[in-house]
C-alpha cells in the first residue's frame, strides 16, 4: 500500500472572451459557438483548483508552501483578471478562450513557475457552477 | 470491468491550531509559518469528507449504513472538535498539524475504526477553508 497526499487551493478570477475563429463564416461562427460568438465578448467569473500532489515534507509538515504558492499562482492569474482574453492576452488571440485551452494556459502558465513542477497534478477551471475543465498530464 | 461504488459523509468540526517548530529559531518559524506562528493557534471551521468503499449489501442496498458510519465518524472526531490540537491531543507532539498531516491523523484513525465493518476507507479530504483542502489516500499497488 502507498500512502498519498494532496493539496488544492481555489483562486478566482473574472474575464471576458469572444469565441470565434476568422476562418469560418459568420454563420459557421454563430452555428458552433453560439451567443458566446456575440460580437462585443461576455465575461464569467473563473474559478481555478489547482492540485499539488506529493511527499509531506518531514520539516514542515506540508506539501508546498502555501504563501508561495499564492504569490506565484498569483501572478498568473492576476494576468487574466479583468481582462477580454482575445483581445489582451497575446496567447488567446490564435487559440480560442475555450474552457479547455484556458485550463490548459494556466497548467503550461503554473508548472513552470512551481518549485517541484512534478508535484503539479491536476487543473480543474469552474467557468460557471454548472461546468468546469480538467487539464493534467504526465501519470 | 470490476464495480466500485463509494459513499461519502461530511462533517464539520472546529478546532485551533499553531505551527510552531522548537528546534528552529523564532524567525526560522516565521520565515517558514507566517501567522500561524501566532503563540495561543487560531482556529478553523473544518469540513472532513469521508468516502468509503465496499460492497453494496443486497438486502439494504447500502456499502455501510449511515446511521451506523455517522457515530463512528463523530467518535473519532471527539478528540479534535472544539479542541487545540497542539496541546489538547497527543497526536502532534512531533508532528506540524498542516492540514496534510491533520489529514493523515484522521485517515489512520478512521481507517483504524472502520476496521473491522463491512466497509474500508478510501479517502479523506479535509477542508481547512472552503478555499483549501487536503486528500489523503492509499493506493492498492505500489509502485
Amino acid at each position: 500500500m502507498q500512502s498519498n497526499c494532496s493539496l488544492t487551493k481555489v483562486y478566482s478570477f473574472s474575464a471576458a472572451h469572444r469565441l470565434h475563429n476568422d476562418k469560418f463564416s459568420d454563420e459557421k461562427n454563430f452555428e458552433i459557438f453560439g451567443k458566446c460568438n456575440n460580437l462585443n465578448g461576455h465575461g464569467h467569473d473563473y474559478s481555478l483548483e489547482l492540485t499539488i500532489g506529493g511527499e509531506i515534507d518531514i520539516e514542515t509538515g506540508m506539501i508546498i508552501d502555501i504563501t508561495k504558492l499564492d504569490e506565484l499562482v498569483g501572478l498568473v492569474v492576476d494576468e487574466l483578471d479583468h481582462k477580454r482574453l482575445d483581445i489582451e492576452i497575446d496567447h488567446f488571440s490564435e487559440v480560442r478562450a475555450s474552457g479547455e485551452n484556458i485550463a490548459k494556459y494556466l497548467w503550461d502558465k503554473i508548472v513552470v513557475l512551481i518549485p517541484k513542477p512534478s508535484y503539479l497534478s491536476h487543473v480543474r477551471l469552474w467557468k460557471t457552477s454548472e461546468n468546469f475543465f480538467d487539464y493534467k498530464e504526465g501519470k | 470491468m470490476a464495480e466500485h461504488t463509494t459513499l461519502t459523509k461530511k462533517i464539520e468540526f472546529s478546532s485551533s491550531h499553531r505551527y510552531w517548530k522548537e528546534e528552529w529559531s523564532k524567525s526560522k518559524n516565521m520565515e517558514v509559518f507566517g501567522k500561524c506562528t501566532s503563540k495561543y493557534g487560531h482556529g478553523h471551521n473544518y469540513v472532513l469528507e469521508t468516502t468509503v468503499q465496499g460492497p453494496v449489501d443486497d438486502d439494504t442496498g447500502m456499502i455501510i449504513n449511515i446511521y451506523k458510519l455517522k457515530p463512528i465518524l463523530k467518535d473519532t472526531l471527539k478528540e479534535f472538535d472544539h479542541k487545540f490540537l497542539n496541546v489538547d491531543t497527543d497526536y502532534f507532539d512531533d508532528l506540524i498539524p498542516t492540514t496534510e498531516n491533520f489529514a493523515k491523523v484522521l485517515y489512520e484513525c478512521i481507517s483504524e475504526k472502520l476496521s473491522n465493518e463491512e466497509c474500508e476507507l478510501k479517502k479523506v479530504r479535509l477542508y481547512e477553508t472552503k478555499d483549501l483542502f487536503v486528500e489523503y489516500w492509499m493506493d492498492e499497488d505500489a509502485e
